[in-house]
């Protein structure tokens, strides 16, 4: 008890000590004074008694040390005194502090915004309990080892037995939408159906209620995901065990699953219900999405490989094995197909970003402690330890470090959500991202090892180098020595900000390249409408109906439909096997598609409203399919059928239509649709390119069809926002920023950095000048001592792009980084730059009066 | 080169606060200077290195609650800071005492039969 009191006491103390230092002071005051009267007493002169009472006593200063180490702890008193000394430089400097507080403030923001989405990518665990031992079951083709998703259902019936090297196997399955009316209109729940096993599989435990069993009802069995708990049903307690209906479908409510949960599947990764499905069957001839397995206790990836690869050769029909393979998978291949790598590059972007501010920040402070130098050599002539003089600028940076990284976190949280927005959801999945306590740690925690490695370690290796030399030979001039730490640091941030801009540029260039690929069509001006109206045996008549109303709009220059588009991600509506093996799509559309898209007949001619009346099975073909079907024949006149008894007439041929980036098979069949036509996207081309015509288009489309619920919007939006595009984008815009800022940073390093060259060895050049060099020539040289750090940086970070351009290659979309005219335009780019910001500062060398100089020195 | 031996007792450690408790617990409240004086008297020679020794101990014992301090004046009408034990103190005394005893006694039949 006694010493807990004291150490409480002893921390108070170290808090606030000036109380007890005036006790102390007057303690001793009075100690002396009955010291002295003593001694007169005993016959000593008043002066004589004053100075042996002050050697009786000791040491004034002496006795107050040991008081203050008795009552409080002088670590901490010494740490108080520095932390309030760093503070009070940080004031005096304040505009210098204010930058490095905004340029670890921008690193650190870069960085936790990244690593808000990157978190959940690369570093989380996933929500399931012991996630390595869970596999994701796909088909791998044996010739290009490309993954399928969809697995033979007799294959799970297969591996549904007991087996040694699997303890459960689940299957998830997409389910129909479930409308249900709110006050904002019709709006359609997510559903899927699982196998009872399945979440045993993931080791998900109910958070209310039980999961599903074998001996509960299929389709009707449900569990609610925890958002559609709360949301439809108010979050009730009672509602598990009970019957319960959502929109039309009756369900019985089993339990509620735990929030946050999302499933390893593309499709229904967080679907609202989840029904009971049936257990595969040994006989079933249909396939299954997304299967997922637990490995047994104590079995290895590879044992379970290796079981599975003999069960599927013995247990399946050798035609389904010939080509594909089941290959078990980690769940994050499938959660996070195309994150991982653009999570890894933009990290490891970002981390490059932040390293670069503190390289920055390094060279700030070689300018602000240009000084300090002086004052440590005083110290350290007075016998300060290194620890006493290290302390201070410590504290200095770690209270910028912390005011920036901290002013980081507020800053990501508040631009987080409309970042995000930019971001391909595609790079995250269903994963939760944000800006959370943890990524807030860790990015502090990042702030501060790398201020400390790449800000502290130059800083105080500067600092005492300046010093020591004072100490020894009392010189007063430092010139050099500053200059000597600032060349690598400018060499450093020039080397960083290569790769950067090595990244920006390729990934510019790919997107540029990306936008220049011929689509085959035109979507500019094009008015995409997507018409809620039920399908029914008139639907075409209707629409067409419909399009002759809308063509004869002031602003249409044409219109038509279609029930697919390119570009949408959807199957075609039906295919054949043309020569070879070949597939051919075959999508439907309604006359005017290829005037309204702009999609050229190469040969014979288009579909007219007429075929839809007298020739509904007249067809176009693109030139791909024409040559998959017919070969060398002319395909005009030719037949095809759909293999379900429809067959086709070719009466014109068009120019390929590319369905999507990538697609290197773009062999369509174009027919009327007749009795096929189930949905269906108008496009109408317009003569201007104003958001008020979309609206005018509504309004036509609602006074010619009252009931019909239509919304217009441009066609480049929807196909500029597809992954294909928005993922390149996303990217190449990050990139950009980033090597934007840091050419800024990089820029005001030199500034800095050359500013303090030509500040330190002003003597130098104003001797220089006296004896005889021209204004123009002092810039030269200067130009020339600031360039050569410029040069290393440059050599090396452009060696550096070498590595980097392979991780651009394995992680980015499509990227080319052959070719030296990436290379040249980042060398330019930076160079530049450099040119720039050594000029700036180097001209106050031409500047200079020598015999002011001199006079002053 | 052999030093000179000193005239001063050398304390070990720890035994300064158990020696000022035990004062304050005989004498009655003393400032330090009484208590300084009191000691050396108690010694027959200088007891410390000089009397400013004894503040740490006195902040020692004060923050543990064993002794409190108090400004009065002394009977030449000067300010001093007048120390005394506290009850915590005296059960303090009997316990340290006591372990200094046992320690003491150990020391002394280990010379024993060392000589």
């Amino acid at each position: 008890m006694a010493r807990l009191r004291r150490l409480l006491l002893r921390l108070v103390h170290a808090v606030r000590p000036s109380h007890a230092e005036a006790e102390v002071q007057r303690e001793l005051a009075a100690h002396l004074a009955l010291l002295e009267d003593d001694f007169q007493r005993k016959g000593m002169t008043p002066s004589d008694a004053r100075t042996a009472a002050r050697k009786t006593l000791g040491g004034a200063d002496q006795i107050r040390l040991a008081h203050r180490d008795a009552r409080a702890f002088r670590w901490m008193d010494e740490l108080r005194v520095d932390l309030r000394d760093a503070l009070r430089t940080l004031v005096r400097h304040r505009r210098s502090t204010a930058i490095a507080v905004l340029v670890l403030t921008m690193a650190g923001a870069v960085n936790a915004v990244t690593l808000g989405v990157a978190d959940a990518v690369l570093f989380r665990s996933l929500p399931y309990r012991d996630p390595s031992s869970i596999r994701v079951l796909q088909m791998r083709s044996a010739k290009t080892g490309q993954r399928y998703t969809r697995v033979p259902e007799n294959l799970l019936a297969l591996l549904g037995t007991p087996h040694e090297a699997f303890s459960a196997v689940g299957v998830l399955d997409d389910g129909p939408r479930i409308t249900i009316a709110t006050a904002d209109g019709p709006r359609g729940v997510a559903t899927a159906s699982a196998t009872a096993t399945y979440f045993e599989v993931l080791g998900v435990r109910p958070y209310r209620g039980r999961l599903l069993s074998q001996q509960d009802v299929v389709g009707r069995t449900a569990l609610l995901s925890h958002d559609a708990w709360l949301t439809y049903f108010g979050g009730g307690e009672s509602i598990v065990g009970q019957s319960v209906t959502l929109g039309n479908t009756p369900l019985d409510v089993a339990g509620v699953l735990p929030p946050g949960l999302f499933l390893p599947a593309i499709f229904g990764a967080k679907p609202a219900v989840i029904t009971l499905a049936p257990a595969p069957k040994s006989t079933g001839k249909g396939g299954v999405f997304y299967p997922v397995v637990r490995l047994a206790h104590g079995i290895s990836v590879e044992r379970a490989q290796a079981a599975l690869d003999s069960l599927a050769l013995a247990g399946l029909p050798e035609a389904d094995t010939r080509d594909v393979l089941p290959v078990l998978d980690p769940p994050e291949t499938v959660l996070f197909r195309a994150g991982r790598p653009i999570m890894q590059a933009l990290m490891l972007a970002s981390l490059v970003f932040l390293v670069l501010a503190s390289v920055n920040l390094a060279s700030l402070l070689l300018v602000r402690n240009r000084d300090r130098a002086r004052d440590v050599a005083v110290r350290l002539a007075l016998g300060a330890s290194r620890t006493r003089i290290i302390r201070p600028l410590f504290f200095e940076l770690i209270t910028t470090s912390v005011a920036g990284a901290g002013s980081a976190v507020l800053v990501a949280k508040l631009v987080f959500p409309s970042l995000l927005k930019q971001v391909p959801g595609v790079a995250y999945g269903s994963a939760p991202v944000g800006i959370d306590l943890r990524v807030a740690l860790i990015t502090l925690g990042l702030g501060l090892v790398t201020t400390l490695v790449f800000s502290f370690l130059p800083t105080w290796h500067g600092v005492m180098r300046d010093a020591q030399p004072l100490v020894l030979t009392g010189a007063g001039s430092h010139s050099g020595r500053g200059w000597k730490l600032g060349r690598p640091l400018v060499a450093v941030q020039v080397a960083l900000t290569v790769l950067l801009v090595f990244g920006a540029t390729v990934t510019g260039r790919a997107f540029v390249d990306l936008l220049q690929t011929p689509l085959g069509f035109d979507p500019q001006q094009v008015a995409r409408l997507s018409v809620g109206w039920a399908p029914g045996p008139n639907f075409q008549e209707q629409s067409m109906r419909l399009l002759t109303t809308i063509s004869r709009l002031p602003d249409v220059s044409a219109a038509g439909a279609a029930s697919q588009m390119p570009f949408d991600g959807s199957a075609p509506d039906d295919g054949l096997r043309g020569t070879g093996g070949a597939r051919v799509g075959i999508r439907y559309v309604l006359p005017g598609f290829f005037e309204a898209a702009r999609i050229p007949i190469v040969r014979g001619r288009t579909l007219t409203p007429e075929d839809a009346q007298s020739d509904p099975d007249a067809a176009v073909l693109s030139a791909s399919a024409a040559r998959v079907l017919f070969g060398d024949r002319d395909p005009l006149g030719g037949t095809f059928d759909n293999g379900r008894g429809r067959t086709f007439h070719v009466v014109g041929v068009s120019s390929d239509i590319l369905q999507g980036i990538g697609d290197d098979s773009p062999a369509q069949a174009l027919a009327i649709p007749g009795r096929d036509l189930r949905r269906l996207t108008l496009l109408v081309r317009l003569r201007t390119n104003r958001d008020s015509s979309l609206r005018s288009l509504e309004q036509a489309v609602k006074s010619a069809s009252p009931t019909t619920r239509t919304t217009a919007s441009w066609w480049t939006d929807g196909i500029f926002n597809v992954t294909d595009y928005r993922n390149p984008r996303f990217q190449t815009t990050v990139l950009s920023v980033l090597s934007a800022v840091a050419l800024l940073l990089t820029a005001f390093g030199i500034v800095g950095v050359v500013g303090f060259l030509v500040a330190s060895r002003t003597r130098e050049l104003a001797i220089r000048a006296a004896i005889g060099a021209t204004g123009s020539s002092l810039i030269a040289m200067v130009i020339r001592q600031g360039l050569a750090p410029v040069g290393v940086g440059l050599v090396i970070g452009l060696l550096a792009t070498r590595w980097a351009a392979r991780l651009a290659e394995a992680q980015l979309f499509k990227v080319d980084t052959t070719g030296f005219s990436a290379i040249i335009a980042t060398a330019a780019v930076v160079l530049a730059a450099a040119l720039v910001s050594t000029y700036l500062p180097s001209r106050r060398a031409g500047r200079l009066n020598p015999a002011d100089v001199l006079r002053v020195d | 080169m052999a030093s000179k031996p000193s005239r001063k007792v050398e304390l070990l450690q720890g035994t300064l606060d158990l020696i000022v408790l035990q004062a304050l617990a005989t004498m009655g409240p003393q400032h330090a200077y009484g208590l300084a004086a009191r000691l050396e008297q108690v010694a027959e020679h200088p007891l410390l290195l000089n009397q400013g020794t004894l503040y740490p101990a006195l902040v020692r014992l004060e923050q543990k609650g064993w002794i409190k301090g108090s400004w009065q004046k002394t009977e030449n009408n000067r300010d001093a800071k007048y120390y005394a034990i506290t009850k915590d103190g005296q059960a303090a005394v009997a316990t340290q005492s006591e372990r200094w005893y046992r320690l003491a006694n150990l020391v002394d039949k280990l010379f024993l039969k060392e000589s």
